[in-house]
């Protein structure tokens, strides 16, 4: 669908205002179709709730990102950008987003792959297949929450089961949470055993949806298994890996659960991300509007790089 | 087929390497779920110990006998005090020890004047406000007793004097630790109106379970009706009324915007309305949105969890790509035969979506399942409380105990995988057919 | 942790009166220079009371005048304070509950609960929905930013009109005192010291708690020598690490900042004192190797581990004992000693506790009714019942009280003597917790954990990252707003 000109229209178009939006449709299906409402009565409800639920309310954080925000007497005092330079200038605030994508990085290193090898793999069993498709999805069902703290028990280094275990194989002890090189990597290697859960099934149904004809074809010229798996498989399931890259993405330079209940972005700031000061910001030191500026900030930083990719995505093309 | 096929070089390599992936991924994924089930049962002593321990240890079973031979007639309360007072006390005393119940049988005259028993559930629940201290007496007991009772926190039947059959005198006092140790507590203690004739050790597999139960006693507790499910319900209430609009009106509008938008312009416009909203991060908005339902008078209601997943974009995407491959000359030929887009919609489109309604289900059910900071912030009542809320308020809570945290894990995966071996069937099959394919 | 902690009489009267001693010293030059100013502003305000006053009883008199129809005009509050299902006290609180409606038909009170576990952001996002309670309590470093952004009602008239306000011992109000304006009424103290286990310490032969920082690191090492498997001390590394850190660094003769004469702060992270405190931590976990091996598990972690005997020493409070022995530790073996001086040969504990506040955006009425239902709660009579409540039904009192003419004594049974006595004796050095500790917390934390964790980390180097950032970041700007205030 569309080419890079439209993407560019499309992202200045965001900007505009929901009624412009329907009132072009309106136009538009007028002049060329015979059908006016019922696309827009289609899609009035979920625009409603879309604008109430999700710009409303970015919007509203937009306007308390330029006060210096009394909860007590809204909204206190104008202070326009200032905000947005106060956290700029903040030496946290760069730890804050060096450490998001030390995390993004990490998580692309150790989790995001998981899924896709899992798939290839998978797609080459063939007895009890379902079987397995239905364990791979166990681990994913756990909550956040309870499967966090279960990792923090683990990691314990006075009486923890991997240092214990660990030991048995004559490794560590590690420090874990309490190794600040560690840390980071303590924080994501879950997502590794957890696994794909969905995305599993996602990449499995792209790599059987491929046409046997394509395999046969291979394998006529020559190509060994192995090979079929990097010169076939991979590039036709290479969207479905855009797709779930970019919301991996924002995932992952948006996750706060997991490191809340794990280190609260300690020890010593090493697992401070900006969802973290954000909630850090707002609910401990009362700063509502600068917390307001860091999460439009994140906002327009995640939108940017999503756009980017799919770009780079169509140049690839 | 398979005649047919020659074994190529490196294939059986492959097979191999495939299952071994396989089953290691899966062993790294189930083991830390096998750990957690085996910690709901353990106690949490075992739990915490230096040397990690793999297998619950059977709970102990004390069996206590205390007779009233030759003491005067007392009414039922008194008996149930003294009753509560070898349970209560000693447990206290001993929190640390795996001790899984607590029988005591009341004896007069050879006949048997009361039992009662209470199991670690209701006494680890029942704990932080009827024992919170160590001071035994049998004041504290007295002010205690309408407690036990109304909360049903031991179980106490009274038989009366003479009622029942004549019973063998039994005189076993255990010579193990525990056993010890209570009779110790008894003598030290002067406690008891009864006289200790046998105190019995042994275990039960069935306390193993405990903690399971007590997660349900601490929620009627918080004067909620039904328990622990009771959170469980508005949980799974919430996701059914989200899921029911995604279904919808989700799919209408991604219907419209797929199917019935003829400009490549607007339709770009309108998909990025929908999709850049999942850029938004969840914690920024809470003010506002708590702003947003105070105005809507939703606070602490179930609505001000429900509504805010009405908007989500993925379920749009999701749709999207499905609707996009819709074979256009059916809907023509609805078109041309004058249906109107609803009646397409609702005879033509809807019948041969049901895998992609699945996946949709699914993939919303998740989220809306495992949501905590909005429901935690604009939730105050308990009846309001979701489940994860309720999860959270265990473990921070007064008493965190570890048991009941793994437990409350366990429990709170069984909805999820229900809902994934329903409609395993249906979400593979609908993969095909959306948007992430391509 | 509404368990309480009894202590005899002499002990009771000696404590009240040293951490008042403590409160009025701690508050240092600011209350001297302000004392004047606070004497005036008192004056007028008890004008400004007499007029509030009239008010009310014109409000009061009016419906009384008009008629029957407005008579039962019901005054509406909303308190946080409905305990716990699982509070032992629950059954005595909810009786509490109506006999104010009793007394006070004409305010309707509801309650709410307010224990969860980070009930914070539950708090300041109904405050900002302008749904905030009109009555709640909150502990003393959280007053401290509620304070400045006007979430705690000035309530200076409402205690100087109140004839309870002298009933409440000297200088009880001064951690609600800012500016000569009063914004909480004083709901409990804490003191905190030392604690300790005796069993394990008699195992390893010890016969007295350490004195000084040497003894706690020889001590510490030999308990753990002799007992298998536990360790000396547990440190507190998260996210409230400075907690307990600023009291080695009052041991060792310093602050970790200073307010000036004209009320500007200084930062002081790097002062001798604060470098020597970090240096003392890093060897603890270092050198001495006493603590435990996860520093950065929280305090409730820290407790667990006191109680299930997994370690030796740990800081707490004058109200641990029944915290722990409800949790299942023997009552004997709970140990509580004054903190070990430093190379300043001071120990002083830090006082504590937690505040009635009132909301600024309820009406007139409904805060002079909330500050009505939180002295009813202050009230001798509800006192004395809670009181003789705790008695019967078990459970301990908390060693202090914020009142004159409540009597502790009378319903103190079973904390130890020796306990009550070491108590008594580490509270005769009162300090107040650092200024503006709210918003430097998170700076200070940042080089303790570095030192925990990181064995190379050079103590004085640290501090002075986090004194750079810090003074960058908040002082200059806390600074530049107080003289342009001016």
């Amino acid at each position: 669908m569309g080419n890079q000109v439209e993407l560019k229209q499309g992202a200045a178009a965001q900007a505009q205002t929901q009624a412009q939006t329907q009132k072009q449709m309106q136009t538009r299906s007028r002049a060329r179709f015979n059908i006016r409402w019922t696309p827009i009565l289609f899609l009035l409800p979920s625009i409603i709730v879309f604008f109430v639920f999700k710009y409303y309310l970015i919007l509203d954080a937009v306007y308390i990102s330029l006060f210096n925000y009394d909860i007590v007497s809204p909204p206190g005092k104008f202070v326009g950008l200032g905000n947005y330079f106060e956290f700029l200038k903040s030496e946290t605030f760069w730890v804050a987003m060096k450490n998001t994508f030390i995390f993004f990085l990490l998580s692309v290193a150790i989790v995001f792959w998981v899924p896709i090898v899992q798939a290839l793999f998978l797609s080459q069993v063939k007895r009890f297949n379902g079987f397995y498709r239905v364990l791979y999805q166990i681990p994913g069902v756990l909550p956040v929450v309870a499967g966090v703290l279960l990792w923090k028990w683990m990691y314990n280094p006075d009486r923890g089961l991997f240092n214990y275990l660990l030991a048995k194989i004559g490794l560590g002890p590690y420090g874990w949470l309490n190794d600040l090189h560690m840390t980071k990597f303590a924080i994501v290697l879950p997502g590794f055993f957890t696994g794909g859960g969905i995305g599993v099934l996602l990449y499995y149904a792209a790599i059987k949806s491929i046409s046997a004809e394509l395999f046969e074809a291979a394998k006529i010229d020559g190509c060994g298994p192995w090979h079929r798996m990097k010169i076939i498989i991979l590039p036709n399931i290479k969207f479905v890996i855009l797709i779930q890259f970019v919301g991996f993405m924002s995932g992952v330079l948006l996750s706060f659960d997991n490191i809340f209940v794990m280190t609260q972005g300690g020890p010593a700031d090493a697992s401070l991300v900006v969802a973290l000061m954000i909630q850090r910001t707002a609910f401990v030191q009362s700063r509502f509007g600068i917390s307001a500026a860091l999460s439009f900030f994140m906002f327009i930083v995640i939108a940017v790089l999503t756009v980017l990719q799919f770009r780079l995505q169509r140049e690839d093309d | 087929m398979k005649s047919h096929r020659i074994i190529e070089k490196g294939e059986r390599k492959l097979a191999v390497t495939s299952y071994a992936v396989t089953v290691v991924f899966i062993i790294l994924g189930i083991l830390p779920l096998v750990w957690m089930l085996l910690t709901s049962m353990m106690d949490n002593e075992s739990i915490d110990a230096t040397t990690p321990k793999f297998l619950p240890d059977i709970p102990r079973t004390i069996a206590i006998t205390l007779d009233y031979s030759g003491q005067q007639d007392q009414n039922e309360e008194f008996y149930r005090k003294d009753a509560m007072k070898a349970t209560w006390f000693p447990w206290m005393a001993n929190m640390r020890e795996n001790i899984g119940e607590i029988k005591v049988t009341g004896v007069k005259d050879g006949h048997e004047l009361y039992n009662s028993k209470t199991t670690a559930a209701e006494f680890y629940v029942g704990q932080p406000f009827i024992v919170p201290t160590q001071v035994f007496n049998d004041n504290v007991m007295k002010a205690k007793l309408p407690r036990i009772k109304e909360s049903g926190l031991s179980k106490f039947t009274y038989y009366g004097q003479g009622n029942k059959a004549e019973i063998e005198k039994a005189s076993t006092l255990s010579d193990q630790p525990l056993g010890k140790q209570f009779q110790a507590f008894f003598s030290e203690r002067k406690l008891l109106d009864g006289k200790v004739t046998s105190l019995v050790q042994s275990r039960n597999w069935l306390r193993l379970f405990d903690s399971y139960r007590s997660l349900n006693i601490l929620a009627s507790e918080a004067a909620v009706s039904f328990g622990f499910y009771h959170y469980f319900f508005n949980s799974l209430l919430i996701c059914v009324i989200v899921i029911a609009w995604q279904l919808t009106f989700g799919a209408m509008a991604s219907y419209a915007l797929s199917q019935l938008l003829r400009s490549k312009k607007t339709k770009f416009v309108v998909l990025m309305y929908f999709l850049a909203t999942i850029m938004i991060p969840g914690v920024s908005v809470l003010i506002p949105q708590y702003l947003l339902m105070q105005k809507l008078n939703l606070v602490d209601n179930l609505w001000a969890v429900i509504l805010p997943h009405f908007a989500w974009g993925f379920v749009i995407f999701l749709f999207k790509g499905f609707f996009d491959q819709l074979p256009k000359e059916l809907l023509q030929a609805a078109r041309v035969d004058g249906a109107s887009e609803l009646r397409t919609f609702l005879r033509i489109v809807i019948p041969m979506s049901v895998p992609v309604f699945t996946i949709v289900a699914v993939m919303t059910f998740i989220p809306v399942w495992n949501d905590f900071l909005w429901p935690y912030v604009v939730t105050k009542s308990h009846h309001n409380w979701t489940f994860t809320v309720a999860m959270n308020d265990m473990q921070g809570g007064r008493n965190p105990r570890a048991n009941w945290i793994s437990a409350g894990g366990v429990v709170s995966m069984i909805p999820l995988l229900l809902v994934f071996l329903g409609t395993q069937g249906a979400i593979e099959k609908g993969i095909n057919f959306t948007g992430i394919k391509g | 942790m509404k368990k309480h902690g009894g202590i005899k009489k002499s002990a009771s009267v000696l404590v009240a009166a040293t951490i008042v001693a403590g409160l009025l010293s701690a508050c240092g030059s600011e209350k001297e220079d302000n004392a004047g100013g606070t004497n005036n502003a008192a004056s007028q305000t008890n004008n400004a009371s007499e007029g509030t006053n009239a008010s009310a009883n014109d409000t009061t008199n009016a419906p009384a005048n008009t008629g029957d129809a407005a008579a039962d005009a019901v005054v509406e509050i909303t308190v946080w304070d409905q305990p716990s299902p699982d509070d032992p006290a629950k059954s005595f609180v909810e009786e509490q509950f109506a006999k104010f409606d009793a007394a006070h038909p004409n305010i309707k009170v509801k309650h709410v609960e307010a224990w969860q576990p980070d009930v914070r952001e539950k708090f300041l996002t109904a405050v900002a929905g302008g749904e905030g309670p009109d009555l709640s309590y909150s502990a003393f470093p959280d007053m401290q930013v509620y304070i400045p952004k006007g979430i705690a009602a000035d309530i200076t008239d409402l205690v100087n009109g109140s004839p309870d306000k002298d009933r409440f011992i000297d200088g009880a109000f001064n951690l609600a005192t800012k500016d000569g304006k009063i914004y909480g009424i004083p709901n409990d103290m804490y003191t905190s010291g030392l604690i300790y286990n005796k069993k394990l310490f008699a195992n390893a032969g010890i016969t007295a708690p350490p004195k000084t920082w040497e003894e706690f690191a020889a001590d510490a090492q030999l308990v753990q020598q002799k007992n298998a498997g536990i360790v000396g001390f547990d440190i507190l590394g998260m996210d409230w690490a400075d907690w307990h850190f600023e009291y080695y660094v009052w041991q060792a003769g310093g602050d970790l900042t200073e307010q000036q004469p004209d009320g500007t702060a200084k930062l002081t992270f790097t002062s001798d004192a604060a470098v020597k405190a970090l240096q003392y931590y890093k060897d603890l976990k270092w050198k001495y190797n006493v603590t435990q091996k996860n520093v950065v598990q929280d305090i409730g972690e820290n407790e667990k581990d006191f109680y299930s005997g997994r370690s030796a020493m740990i800081i707490g409070t004058s109200d641990s004992f029944t915290n722990f022995v409800g949790r299942g530790m023997n009552p004997d073996d709970i140990g509580f000693a004054p903190f070990p001086a430093g190379p300043s040969g001071k120990a002083p504990a830090q006082v504590g506790g937690s505040f009635w506040m009132l909301n600024p955006k309820s009406s007139p009425e409904q805060q002079k009714a909330a500050f009505d239902y939180a002295m009813f709660s202050m009230s001798k009579e509800s006192q004395d019942a809670l009181g003789q409540f705790k008695v019967d039904n078990g459970l301990g009192l908390r060693p202090f009280t914020v009142l004159k003419d409540f009597d502790v004594t009378k319903f103190i049974k079973d904390v130890p003597q020796d306990y009550l006595d070491a108590v008594n004796e580490s509270a005769k050095d009162q300090h107040l917790e650092y200024f503006l500790k709210s918003s430097l917390s998170s700076y200070l934390v940042k080089p303790i954990q570095k030192v925990l964790l990181d064995k190379n980390a050079d103590p004085a180097a640290e501090l002075q990252k986090a004194q750079d950032l810090a003074q960058k970041e908040v002082i200059d700007k806390y600074n530049n707003d107080l003289k342009a205030a001016k």
